[in-house]
């Protein structure tokens, strides 16, 4: 294995339909609403499998939980047949990394029973006491614990960027939320970003646009710059187009 | 004689979006309001908070649907109401959205308080809030007419017997409020961190609603909770039932 052979799978564990725009590009008063499937990224390297990001519930009770609006998760792309499908047993994945902790973002981390799950320990902090507006996005209603309780036994913090294998590490992008990460990826095909929500759509990263949610725009201003500097390729968080490729580094 | 406050409109823009009232509420309804200049009387001075918009520059320069009457321009609205602009010794910009603070050149003899960290970002602003502060290449800024009258503070602070400003960021990085002990109760002349009784009141998700233009919103929320804990009435800025009203005492 060579610190530079990860591979990266994007798959889709469901599509928010019907955004308002302005949620996704700051300041968009166009009116319109876009569909923004979420993304579930697949990392390998020799034998190794690691996940970014779990997705959100796919059983329609949770769902109404976490959005009014609600969403269809069609049986193929459940969490366990996309992994199926793309030969993944989740015993066999020994870390899950979270970009935030919305609930988009991290409702079946509890699928990996063996799995590490590393995230900032900004986020875990703010995660436990969001301000009000923020309640919803962390998963918490009325008296239930949040969704990302469900495994967090297994959470390992981390404090900055940091190397987590040869090839891979995570680097700080706060802003849409306090500590929402990007996860660095070495490919023999050069090396990628897993942005999380800091770039939603490949027109967030072109233009270094904001998404219309966010904790603290000036910090989000920054982390734009600092992933235009890197010269990394953006794998953004709900950009249909990543999955219309589906697969990177190879 | 105990502080009272006059309410003022000066002005009202119709057919804005509602999600910019209220975060994440309201999707494809629209909302009106009015500008309002306040007026505490009953110290040595009048003291005025906020300053109200330029006609002249909703539409033009901001896409803005306004409506102004004669009366409603702030010099008639002052004259009406008996206040020489040359007796107003303070003016108080909650903050420098030019909504607030276009016509503080009218106070010829006041000094205006800002938060330090207001006028460095009305300065400096994110480029995505460059046209609420008015820092463009084709025109200057109008909370620049006075600007050698701003007096800068920082934090919060005891400007006249019974008036303090207190910092309320998150809207802006140094919006602040003006509490005011009247006679019958404190008030808080919120600026945009209450846009309308709505947002102070919450509904059945949130005790309070943001509104949907912010800088920080952790900060906001912050800024929410140190209201609760000021035991006061709130006067929102964009509230028409603040018009109505038009006198707290």
């Amino acid at each position: 294995m060579t610190s530079a052979g990860w591979t990266i799978d994007a798959v889709e564990l469901g599509l928010l339909p019907d955004i308002p725009v302005e949620h996704i590009y700051y300041q968009d008063t166009s009116g319109r609403t876009l569909n923004m499937p979420l993304i579930m990224y697949v990392l390998r390297s020799g034998g190794r499998t690691v996940i970014v990001d779990t997705g959100g519930p796919a059983d329609e009770e949770k769902i109404l939980r976490m959005t009014p609006f609600g969403y269809v998760v069609p049986e193929s792309n459940r969490i366990d047949n996309v992994l199926d499908r793309i030969g993944v047993n989740p015993a066999d994945v020994d870390l899950v990394i979270n970009t935030h902790l919305h609930w988009d973002h991290c409702s079946n981390n509890n699928v990996f029973a063996n799995a590490e799950i590393v995230l900032q320990e900004k986020e875990l902090a703010y995660a436990h006491a969001p301000c009000e507006a923020h309640m919803p996005a962390y998963g918490f209603h009325a008296d239930e614990a949040p969704i990302f309780s469900l495994a967090e036994d297994r959470i390992r913090t981390v404090d900055g960027s940091c190397e987590l294998a040869p090839g891979l590490g995570v680097v700080p992008l706060p802003g849409h939320s306090p500590g929402s990460q990007g996860v660095r990826v070495d490919t023999v095909a050069g090396t990628f970003v897993i942005t999380g929500d800091c770039v939603d759509t490949y027109r967030n990263f072109d233009e270094s646009l904001p998404s219309g949610r966010f904790s603290d725009l000036d910090a989000y201003k920054a982390s734009l710059a600092f992933l235009r500097e890197t010269g990394w390729t953006p794998l953004p968080s709900h950009d249909p187009k990543v999955l219309e490729k589906g697969q990177f580094g190879q | 004689m105990s502080l009272t406050i006059r309410a003022f409109c000066v002005g009202r823009v119709y057919g804005l979006p509602k999600p910019s009232f209220t975060y994440l509420r309201g999707y494809g309804e629209t909302q009106d309001l009015p500008l309002i200049m306040y007026v505490i009387e009953g110290g040595d001075s009048p003291i005025v908070v906020d300053t109200g918009a330029d006609l002249a520059r909703a539409w033009d320069d901001h896409k803005i649907n306004m409506e102004q009457t004669t009366e409603e321009r702030p010099e008639e609205v002052l004259r009406a109401a008996g206040i020489d602009v040359r007796d107003v010794a303070v003016v108080v910009n909650t903050h420098l959205h030019w909504d607030h603070s276009s016509n503080n050149h009218l106070f010829p003899r006041a000094r205006v308080l800002v938060q330090q960290s207001e006028l460095d970002y009305a300065r400096n602003p994110l480029q995505w809030h460059c046209k609420h502060f008015e820092i463009s290449a084709d025109i200057e800024p109008s909370w620049k007419r006075a600007e050698d009258r701003i007096d800068t503070v920082n934090g919060d602070t005891v400007i006249a017997p019974g008036v303090t400003l207190v910092t309320l960021p998150g809207h802006t990085p140094g919006s602040q409020g003006v509490l005011v002990e009247a006679e019958s109760t404190r008030y808080l002349i919120a600026g945009d961190c209450i846009y309308l009784y709505d947002n102070w009141n919450g509904d059945a998700e949130a005790d309070h609603i943001p509104v949907g233009l912010f800088t920080d919103l952790v900060a906001y929320d912050e800024s929410l909770r140190k209201i609760e804990k000021l035991d006061c009435e709130v006067i929102p800025s964009h509230d028409f039932r603040v018009v109505e009203r038009a006198i707290f005492e």
